[in-house]
């Protein structure tokens, strides 16, 4: 399609002024205003301003529910030394719950880090449109210890028991950490009564519950003595660590709580 | 218009008060609608990235060629509007009428085909060298000369004139 003669294309023959005027005749129209042209600037400016700041409104958003989605800050869960160890600690939180000491044997195959421990459990439910998919990214609630946990045990509803009877332990747990605790997991709560010199077992175990940061609940759990109870039992709560048993208290004390357990009456 | 940018409006606005009422006859005259809104835009966007046009050798040649390329747009928007509506309204498309032509060769010129109507317009119209109409249209300048002889030789036999050269 190129044509590139050379030639000069005429510019002032008859033809040539003839098609100027006739352009000039259909030219007719609004003329290009510079006011139109300012306004127009003005315009994509402000649709610049806008979409940036929404940009800007987007992510602050989105920052702000990830991390009240995290509980206020990043979760993470500290887990104990690998190595085999077994001590005798005393809780910390002294002044509002005196906890009996506790025998902990730390578990083998946990490494001694801090770790981030993203599980997608069950989040919070809510309307999904149809074709979108949603994940809730939900950390593992802190495990249950004295250092997130301040347990007291306010009452025993029988003191003076008889082997087979079944009375109730009344407390409260209080959340002290900064982010959610739940009261059963790899480590446990444990409410219960025992000799002293003895364990108490998982007789006392509280239902899991995940405690929010502050959070405070009330328990009731049974206590029903058996034939190696009898004697002056002590009551009381404590967190387990590896073996589901927290050491009966060796006297009374703080959250601790004296049963008399008599022996069933026999019959024959 | 912002603070920074008042100096380089200054500028574009002498150019605008020197070309824009040119290109926006030479784009009314070849047929394109909103010719003047096409211009403005291109000025716009001149304004908007003149960070880059003012480095350009000719500034002016970039704003006349987004000035051709909005013009085409506008009326293939145009056209598809006006489909569209037909096709809606199950009625025969209406063509909007053309400006009232006073003359044969107004009509001929009507009749051209876009490339050689708007090279005409660019040519005679705005006066632009044919290096200039070709960088417009984003063609040769062999192709603006094809297009120039072949207007030439249709409105010459739509006038029954010799084509003289």
């Amino acid at each position: 399609m190129d044509v590139d003669d050379g030639s000069a294309m005429p510019t002032d023959d008859p033809l040539a002024q003839s098609t100027r005027r006739a352009l000039g005749a259909l030219a007719a129209g609004p003329e290009p205003s510079w006011d139109a042209v300012v306004a127009g600037v003005r315009r994509i400016r402000r649709i610049r301003f806008a979409v940036a700041g929404a940009v800007v409104a987007a992510i602050v958003l989105a920052f702000a529910a990830s991390v009240q989605a995290a509980g206020g800050r990043p979760r993470s869960v500290r887990v104990e030394s690998p190595e085999a160890t077994t001590s005798t600690s005393a809780p910390e939180n002294a002044s509002t719950t005196t906890l009996p000491p506790t025998t902990t044997t730390t578990p083998l195959h946990r490494s001694n880090t801090t770790v981030w421990n993203p599980l997608v459990v069950n989040g919070p439910t809510s309307s999904v449109p149809p074709g979108s998919t949603t994940t809730t990214t939900v950390f593992e609630p802190l495990h249950p210890n004295a250092t997130n946990l301040a347990a007291t045990l306010d009452s025993v509803d029988d003191t003076n028991m008889t082997v087979g009877q079944t009375t109730k332990l009344r407390g409260t747990i209080t959340n002290i950490a900064g982010e959610p605790v739940t009261t059963q997991d790899y480590f446990a709560t444990i409410a219960g009564c025992g000799l002293p010199g003895t364990t108490i077992m998982n007789q006392g175990y509280l239902a899991t519950q995940v405690l929010q940061p502050g959070e405070t609940i009330s328990y009731a759990v049974d206590f029903t003595p058996g034939p190696d109870n009898v004697g002056t039992d002590y009551c009381t709560i404590g967190f387990s660590s590896q073996l589901p048993e927290i050491a009966a208290p060796t006297g009374p004390g703080p959250n601790v709580i004296a049963v008399t357990v008599n022996p069933a009456t026999s019959t024959t | 218009m912002g603070g920074g940018s008042e100096a380089r409006a200054a500028v574009l606005a002498d150019v605008f008060s020197e070309h824009a009422k040119t290109l926006a006859g030479a784009l009314a005259s070849a047929g394109y609608p909103d010719a003047s809104d096409a211009v403005q835009e291109a000025f716009v966007q001149a304004v908007v990235h003149w960070k880059s046009v003012g480095r350009y050798d000719d500034p002016v040649q970039w704003i006349r060629r987004v000035a051709v390329n909005r013009a085409r747009n506008r009326r293939r928007g145009r056209s598809r509007q006006r489909a569209l509506a037909a096709r809606i309204a199950a009625q025969p498309e209406r063509v909007t009428a053309p400006p009232d032509i006073d003359d044969e060769l107004g009509h001929a010129l009507a009749e051209l085909p876009e490339q050689q109507r708007l090279a005409c317009a660019l040519f005679y119209f705005a006066d632009l060298p044919v290096a200039q109409v070709a960088d417009a249209m984003a063609i040769s300048v062999g192709a603006v000369k094809y297009h120039l002889h072949a207007a030439r030789a249709s409105l010459a036999a739509a006038l029954g004139v010799p084509n003289g050269r």
